[in-house]
This record gives C-alpha cells, sequence and structure tokens, in this order.
C-alpha cells in the first residue's frame, strides 16, 4: 500500500507502539498510552492495519463471563515497525528542536 | 478513565448513540467497530460521552480508513479464523447433540425412571414395549407425536451410528453451512450425507449393527474438547458441547456392557 501521511495523532500513535513493538495493545490502552483523546483512535489504527503495519486479532475470552465484547489486540508488523522508524526520524529531522524523546510525553510542534 | 474492574452496563442514551454512530459505518465493517466501542465504553467509569463525542468526530476518517482498508465489505480473516470453531461446534450440537439425547431421553432415563427391569420381572420375562410408556390415543397422542418421532429417530441414529450418524452429521453441516452463508461448509456437509446415504441403499452397506458406538464416542470426544478447550464459544454452548460429548461416550458405553446390552435389547424388542 501506498504511504500514509503523517499527522501527529499518526506519529503518536506510532511513538506508543514502538515502546514496545512485541506487545499486542487494544485500542483504548493505545490511545491512552499515546495521549490521544479516548475514541479517535479507531481511523488510525485502521488506516495502519490497511497499509500491512498492524496485524489485528480478535481477543479470545468467553464474552458471557467476560460481561462485554471481544476486544481487538493490534501488533505491529515488521513492515510497520520500519515504517514507524523512519516516520519518526523524518519528523524528527524536520524539527529538530525539541525532540519528541520519549520522555517528554508529546511530540514537537 | 479506565478501571480494572468488573465491566458497566452502557445507559439506554449511551446505547441509542453507539448505535446510531455504528448505522453511519460501512456494513460490513459495524460489528467489529461496535464491538470496539462497547468494550472501551464498558471499561470506563468517567469520560463516555467525551469518547463518544470523539469517536464521532472522527467518524469520517474511520468510514474512508475502513473502506480503503477494504475492511468494509465484510469480517476479516482474522475473524473467520476465530469464527472457525462455531461452525464445527453447531454441526456437533445439532447432529451429535439429537440422536444421543434422543437416546439418553429415551432408553436409559426411560429405562430406570419407568422401571423397566421390574416391569419385565413383572410380566414373567415378557416384553414391555417401549411405546406402551406414551399415550397411544386421543388428544395428548398427537400433540406428542412430532416429539416422539423426533427423539425415536435421533434413537435409531444413535443406536445405528456409522453411516446414518454420518448422513446426520452432514445434513447439520449443510444446514449451519447454508444459514452462515459457508457454501463450502454446506457442499461438504451435503456430500458428506449423500455419499453416507449412498453407502447404505446403493452400495449395501449395513446400517444397523455396523458401529457398536465407536463414531459416536469419536465424535463426542472431539465434542468435549471443543467444550473444554473452545475458548471462544460462548458459555452455554461450551457447556452443552461436553453434556452431548458425554452422553455420546455413554452410547458407546451402553453397546458394551451387560446392562447396556439389556437395555438396547428392551428398546429394540
Amino acid at each position: 500500500m501506498g504511504a500514509l501521511r503523517m499527522t501527529t495523532p499518526r506519529l503518536l500513535v506510532l511513538r506508543a507502539l514502538l515502546a514496545d513493538p512485541g506487545r499486542e495493545r487494544y485500542g483504548l490502552d493505545l490511545a491512552t498510552e499515546a495521549g490521544l483523546e479516548p475514541g479517535t483512535i479507531y481511523p488510525i489504527l485502521v488506516a495502519f492495519e490497511g497499509a500491512g503495519w498492524l496485524s489485528s486479532r480478535e481477543e479470545e475470552i468467553d464474552v458471557h463471563a467476560a460481561g462485554r465484547p471481544r476486544r481487538r489486540y493490534y501488533l505491529l508488523t515488521a513492515e510497520g515497525a520500519t515504517a514507524a522508524r523512519s516516520a519518526l526520524a523524518r519528523r524528527r529531522a524536520a524539527s529538530p528542536a525539541p525532540s519528541p524523546g520519549p520522555d517528554t510525553g508529546r511530540l514537537a510542534w | 478513565m479506565v478501571t480494572g474492574a468488573a465491566p458497566a452496563a452502557l445507559t439506554g442514551g449511551l446505547r441509542l448513540v453507539l448505535a446510531a454512530l455504528t448505522l453511519l459505518l460501512p456494513r460490513g465493517f459495524r460489528d467489529r467497530q461496535r464491538a470496539e466501542w462497547t468494550a472501551d465504553l464498558m471499561t470506563m467509569t468517567t469520560g463516555r460521552w467525551r469518547y463518544l463525542f470523539g469517536a464521532a468526530r472522527t467518524l469520517p476518517a474511520l468510514r474512508a480508513a475502513a473502506r480503503r482498508a477494504g475492511l468494509s465489505r465484510g469480517p476479516t480473516a482474522v475473524a473467520h479464523t476465530t469464527g472457525a470453531l462455531r461452525a464445527p461446534a453447531r454441526v456437533l450440537l445439532f447432529g451429535l447433540g439429537w440422536p444421543v439425547l434422543s437416546w439418553v431421553l429415551l432408553v436409559p432415563l426411560s429405562y430406570f425412571l419407568f422401571d423397566i427391569p421390574g416391569r419385565i420381572a413383572r410380566s414373567g420375562g415378557g416384553p414391555v414395549d417401549p411405546k406402551s410408556l406414551w399415550p397411544d390415543d386421543g388428544v395428548l397422542f398427537w400433540v406428542l407425536l412430532p416429539l416422539m418421532l423426533t427423539l425415536w429417530f435421533g434413537t435409531y441414529v444413535a443406536l445405528a451410528g456409522g453411516w446414518l450418524l454420518a448422513a446426520t452429521i452432514g445434513l447439520a453441516g449443510a444446514v449451519v453451512g447454508f444459514g452462515g452463508r459457508r457454501i463450502w461448509f454446506a457442499v461438504a456437509g451435503l456430500g458428506l450425507a449423500a455419499v453416507a446415504l449412498l453407502a447404505v441403499t446403493v452400495a449395501g452397506f449395513p446400517m444397523f449393527n455396523a458401529d457398536p458406538g465407536y463414531g459416536a464416542a469419536l465424535l463426542g470426544t472431539i465434542a468435549v474438547g471443543l467444550g473444554l478447550f473452545g475458548r471462544s464459544l460462548g458459555r452455554w454452548q461450551r457447556g452443552w458441547l461436553v453434556v452431548v460429548g458425554l452422553a455420546a461416550v455413554a452410547v458407546l458405553a451402553a453397546h458394551h456392557t451387560a446392562l447396556g446390552a439389556d437395555m438396547h435389547a428392551w428398546f429394540r424388542d
């Protein structure tokens, strides 16, 4: 799929995913980690999944016992990890100060 | 905002807005997104309306992303994988459940509930007709006749096993396949039923006394396995799978024990 246009929320999500690339995360969990407003993350996740940057699977639970519908878990693919690193590097190069380091909490622009 | 406590039910207002938002999504993507939103909202203690406002604000982007990702046409391959256990589970519940539960009701349960050994002894060893346990005329007879025939045929399928059981499983597969729009599943089910019926009608393989419970026990073991380990299945479905599976194994046990032989002799004679 073609390159995705990188917006601030998308970069925030990529940075949150890269913090632990091997861990599966669900939407709300990831939105919280990325610092996004709740409920706004799904267009980003679906776009990333469509681009092959994320894979997803339904949670395997007994919905009656859990008392809620199944969540969908997202995992960064190898292609997605490479693309995420280069997108974040490009953004850092474009706006060198202040750097969006892992401890700043916000991307800088 | 998010809590690890038990999920909380959604109020009517939240549900209404959620339903409206879901309706605005592409048809094939609705179930998936509704589940995501609902699960999130149920685990949030505060900020639910803010969440929905955010979801509404980004709805056009979500619609566009789903269409571009090809998710608007229907469930993803992942969802099919998760649902892969549901169809076999239903086939076993219908195709195996009907014969073995009919057998349980009409053979061992009736045998002990109506004290058949005592009746046989009191009649001096003469036959006790299983049909005598049911009303034989009047309104009740006609009301119960469909149930009686359903249980009777089911019991014969369980007792015969083999080709007859295979045909039943095949027909159940066809029904489940057509019902779930899984055409290849339905075709495979019809194929199995056709082969099994041709085997006993055209090829002349024996319909009865060819399988003393092994087919039922094999399918029953699979049913128990699905019931115990099929985590993506519902609780009730898993429970019934275990019940059906154990009943199927009991058919095998009855074929190979003296007590079972007595019960079957009573029912058949």
